[in-house]
């Protein structure tokens, strides 16, 4: 919303305050400033505010609503321009067939008028400054009337209205030309609409139809100011994909009671600028049988110091009630407030707290520093794993990188390993390339790989740590996974390290037992064999290989490139088995002794190493290999060296024979 | 020069060589005193500048990857022979690599360290949400104007979408934590947006909500104050201005003088001289009854700070995008860039 510093004056006559005190305030108490411009308006230097108007306030998208804001800020009255209409006795023909939908119509004729003529320059610039862009004469005055008042209005060319002017559902599918020539498809009994015996006229609310429209030729018209139910105007103008200056403000709690003033002033200036005459009186239709009676909520006076922090006397709150338009009477430590009916977003006692304290002014609340509680501590274990993981992995010389969540069919389809996991597609994303969430982290990280590529970085160590989602038959699932991605000259160097990286990461977690089993994957990401399972125990928790090499624009070097996806969530019931064993009390001497062993694989020792150390936990300390030799194809001969805790050297050497000697 | 061709050539020979000699005469090859590569990066210095952008970092290139097989190789080698010590062989110098974290991850462990202190705990919840925890529970009904603000990314309208505020962490939290409490959840949102230099279609947000039997305004502004002061010391300036949230009632909009201009008036602050950096306030009172909790016995507040701006201002990256996916990068060797992490 933009205002200008002399369209407040012309409200607030006695406001002393200058412009810049004035967008203080503004800001302070709630809309904020974010445009302060120096203008000419009418050859006088004038200043431009640009500020933001929340939803809760539509009374504040004219300028009297913002006048009266001010005004009750600097304490200075609010002055409406006296609008006295002359006396006509003709009558208007107009009917509400839908009451609930229709809070009150207000409306009248005017006669005389001449659209031909040119809109005055000061109009013109009042409107440029808010904007909007000169159409006509009359419509020019139409939104004016608009910024001032906060109301929308409609005008219609009278010459062009046949019969009676009816507001009622759409009373069939039809077309509907708009003022701008988009054409509008009605269902019958959905849209609200204002119609004369032909049909449609506008479409309410939201916007006028072209039947009706001002030409150069109108001279006569009919005006109208109607506040609906806001949600009908918001259903209609999404469905149609609508948003106009009429709708923004008919589509939130306009105060019904100040609809006819708006038109009276509408009517004001019409007869005041167009030398026309008032050929029907004003006929008012408030369908609801009673007025809406004004809510009275009864406040505790300690409220707003309560909840400031801050001393506010009972004295202070009244003022700021009273300036802000609220009825207040003090019963018994709490005031009987009468909420002015501009005001439909105050409802209860934290709402008028507020207007007490934000007109106090949240500058003059000084703040506490706040101090160490004791409070249950309700981490997740999985967020402290997290922070655990990323240390770790940062300490073994990787980047991490995020990457995004949404990501392409294809991208999931890559790393596919379990058919049961169905992507989740999203149903209105306007980024066409990202429909779907990923169901694997490794697609972005190799997408990441590629940009770096592009710029010629070769060094490419990374991981992240991440949501995956995917839909089971009867909910939305999400899992923290963790991947990683070595980048090399050579795919057995990568595979390497990575190995390296994810045993000796799980180790720092507390977790050992790990193994890797080579199987054939459905991933077509991967190249052929070079694809193993990840897994601790009999746990499987994710999944390593070789990525398969994809052309790379602008970098022809030749790179392999390890990756490896576990889920962090499986990795918490592993380490709570392992993790915090704690010290070891050495009384005697360690008994260090070697053995060789032969076997026909790596992973064979480990099998052998692991059930020794389950069995004689109590009395090894360390198994060291020392040593590696290839007798054969067939078996490799392994020199160990083992260290004995809480044993004699006789009695280590006893056990040591027993356990190597088989 | 030194093409693809040549290495190719070179990592077939380092592949070949089946033993420390011939590993050695190869190596000699590129990496020795009279080596093709030696020969090459030497000469540099007398090429023209044109050439020399064009050969220096190809030449980097090519002497990184031949140093990390060559190195592969000795380890191959000495496999084969049975021997494990690696110190028996002179390997070529090679820097080991420092890790990074990624400046999100480093300003939430930052707020997160402090909040920690003051007895908060971390709390998260799911990204796919309902529309009763991102909205309904937080006084946002469906027909709320409020619901124009975040372009909302449905999975299954209207019951399932993406979630559009950090919020919803507190509906879950006030759903499901015993007061009093106080926690505090970094997270990812989502909005229905086209992604460009600003604007993006993931934010990344840090909200704090505190239940106890009295909160006051006073106390909101010096626990954002103490955030401010955390990420960018203690001289920074802050206001303090009554701003609207379905979700909280008074509503609060901390906003820091502008640190680029100093509160005079520039682009980044649009010449307003402060940037809007977060959205607070006293938890509605129909917040609290939506989670069943008796507004009469307890009270609360909340704030939320989008993170990619300062995130932006405090690494000096220019476009959004970079964050997520996009050209972020880290420095090899810290001192490069004087300890900076991006």
């Amino acid at each position: 919303m933009k205002v200008l510093y002399s369209e407040l004056k012309m409200f607030l006559p006695a406001l002393k305050a200058g412009p810049k005190e004035v967008a203080n305030a503004f800001t302070y108490i709630g809309m904020m400033v974010d445009g302060y411009k120096e203008v000419r308006m009418r050859g006088q230097k004038d200043i431009l505010l640009s500020l933001e108007v929340r939803q809760n306030r539509p009374d504040c998208l004219g300028v009297v609503g913002l006048a009266r804001e001010i005004g009750a800020y600097f304490k200075v009255a609010l002055v409406l321009p006296k609008v006295k209409l002359p006396v006509a006795h003709s009558d208007l023909a107009i009917e509400v067939k839908v009451p609930a939908l229709v809070k009150r119509v207000s409306a009248l004729q005017i006669d005389g008028l001449d659209n031909s003529q040119h809109t005055p320059k000061w109009l013109n610039e009042a409107l440029a400054m808010h904007d909007m862009k000169s159409i006509s004469f009359l419509v020019d005055i139409s939104n004016y009337a608009m910024l001032m008042t906060g109301f929308p209005n409609h005008l219609f060319d009278a010459g062009k209205v046949v019969g009676k002017l009816t507001w009622q559902k759409a009373t069939k599918d039809e077309n509907f030309t708009t003022l701008d020539g988009t054409t509008l498809q009605f269902e019958k009994n959905r849209e609200l609409v204002i119609s004369d015996n032909l049909g449609p006229l506008v479409l309410a609310g939201c916007i006028g139809g072209r039947r009706s429209a001002l030409s150069a030729r109108t001279n006569s018209v009919i005006a109208e100011v109607a506040v609906y139910d806001p949600k009908k105007v918001r259903e209609d103008a999404r469905k149609h994909r609508l948003q106009t200056e009429a709708s923004n403000r008919l589509e939130k709690q306009l105060a019904v009671e100040h609809s006819l003033w708006a038109l009276e002033y509408l009517a004001s200036l019409l007869l005041g600028e167009g030398k026309a005459s008032l050929s029907t009186k004003i006929v008012d239709i408030f369908p609801r049988t009673t007025k809406p009676s004004q809510q009275v909520i009864t406040w505790p006076i300690i409220s707003a110091e309560k909840v400031g922090g801050t001393p506010v006397s009972s004295k202070e709150s009244r003022d700021i009630l009273v300036r802000l338009g609220f009825e207040v009477v003090e019963v018994k430590g709490s005031f009987r407030v009468t909420v002015p009916v501009w005001r439909n977003d105050v409802e209860g006692i934290a709402d008028i707290t507020e207007e007490v304290l934000r007109l106090k002014g949240f500058q003059n609340i000084i703040p506490i520093k706040p101090s160490f509680a004791l409070a249950p501590v309700l981490t997740p274990p999985i967020i402290t794993l997290i922070d655990e993981s990323k240390q770790i992995l940062q300490h073994f010389g990787f980047d991490e990188v995020l990457t995004l969540p949404l990501t392409s069919t294809k991208a999931n389809q890559e790393f596919l390993q379990d058919d049961l996991r169905v992507e989740v597609r999203t149903q209105n994303a306007i980024n066409e390339e990202y429909p779907v969430l990923r169901t694997n982290l490794l697609s972005g990280l190799l997408q990441q790989q590629e940009e770096y590529l592009k710029r010629g970085l070769n060094q490419v160590q990374i991981f992240e740590i991440g949501k995956v989602f995917w839909k089971s038959p009867k909910k939305y699932q999400e899992e923290e996974h963790l991947a990683v991605l070595v980048q090399c000259v050579d795919s057995q160097v990568a595979l390497r390290k990575i190995y390296e990286t994810l045993e000796g990461f799980l180790r720092q977690l507390g977790i050992s037992n790990l193994y890797f089993e080579n199987i054939v994957s459905k991933a077509t990401a991967f190249e052929k064999d070079l694809f193993w399972e990840v897994k601790v125990g009999e746990v499987t928790i994710g999944f390593l290989g070789v990525a398969k090499r994809r052309p790379l624009s602008g970098n022809k070097l030749i790179v392999g490139t390890a990756i490896a996806e576990i889920g962090i969530g499986e990795l918490i019931a592993l380490q709570s088995k392992e993790k915090n064993k704690g010290p070891t009390e050495i009384l005697g001497k360690m008994a260090i002794l070697d053995a060789n062993i032969l076997v026909s694989s790596q992973s064979e020792l480990n099998s052998k190493l692991l059930s020794v150390k389950k069995k004689y936990n109590k009395n090894i300390w360390a198994i060291e290999v020392r040593d590696r030799f290839l007798v054969s194809k067939q078996s490799i001969k392994f020199t160990l060296r083992i260290t004995y805790l809480g044993l004699s050297e006789t009695a280590a050497k006893k056990l040591h024979k027993q356990i190597f000697s088989a | 020069m030194f093409t693809e061709q040549d290495l190719a050539t070179a990592i077939e020979e380092l592949h070949n060589v089946t033993n420390l000699t011939e590993f050695q005469a190869v190596k000699n090859r590129y990496f020795g005193d009279q080596g093709k590569l030696t020969l090459l990066i030497d000469n540099l210095k007398n090429l023209p500048l044109e050439q020399k952008r064009e050969q220096g970092p190809l030449l980097q290139t090519v002497k990184t990857k031949l140093h990390e097989i060559v190195q592969a190789t000795t380890q191959r080698l000495l496999q084969a022979q049975g021997q494990l010590s690696s110190q028996s062989v002179e390997l070529p110098f090679q820097a080991v690599k420092v890790g990074h974290l990624h400046p999100f991850t480093e300003v939430i462990n930052k707020i997160n360290a402090l909040f920690i202190r003051m007895g908060y705990s971390i709390y998260e919840a799911p990204e796919i949400e309902t529309d009763e925890y991102c909205f309904l529970r937080l006084n946002v009904p469906p027909d709320h104007p409020a619901r124009d603000m975040q372009d909302t990314i449905y999975i299954d309208e209207p019951k399932w979408l993406l979630r559009t505020q950090t919020s919803s962490i507190e509906a879950r939290a006030l759903a499901s934590l015993k007061p009093p409490f106080r926690i505090v959840c970094p997270g990812r949102v989502y909005r229905n947006e086209k992604p460009s230099k600003s604007n993006h279609f993931i934010f990344h947000q840090y909200q704090l909500v505190v239940v106890q039997e009295r909160v006051t305004l006073a106390e909101l502004f010096g626990t954002i104050q103490s955030v401010f002061e955390e990420l960018y010391g203690e001289d920074v300036v802050i206001r303090f201005r009554n701003k609207y949230y379905p979700e909280v009632e008074p509503g609060v909009g901390p906003d820091m003088r502008c640190f680029n201009c100093e509160g005079q008036g520039c682009a980044v602050c649009k010449y307003v001289g402060w940037i809007e950096m977060a959205g607070a306030g006293i938890i509605h009172e129909k917040v609290l009854k939506a989670a069943g909790i008796d507004p009469t016995k307890f009270m609360g507040y909340a704030f939320g700070l989008g993170l990619d701006r300062w995130v932006m201002a405090k690494y000096g990256v220019s476009d959004i995008r970079t964050l997520l996916g996009g050209n972020l990068a880290y420095p090899y060797f810290e001192r490069e860039r004087g300890g900076k992490s991006a």
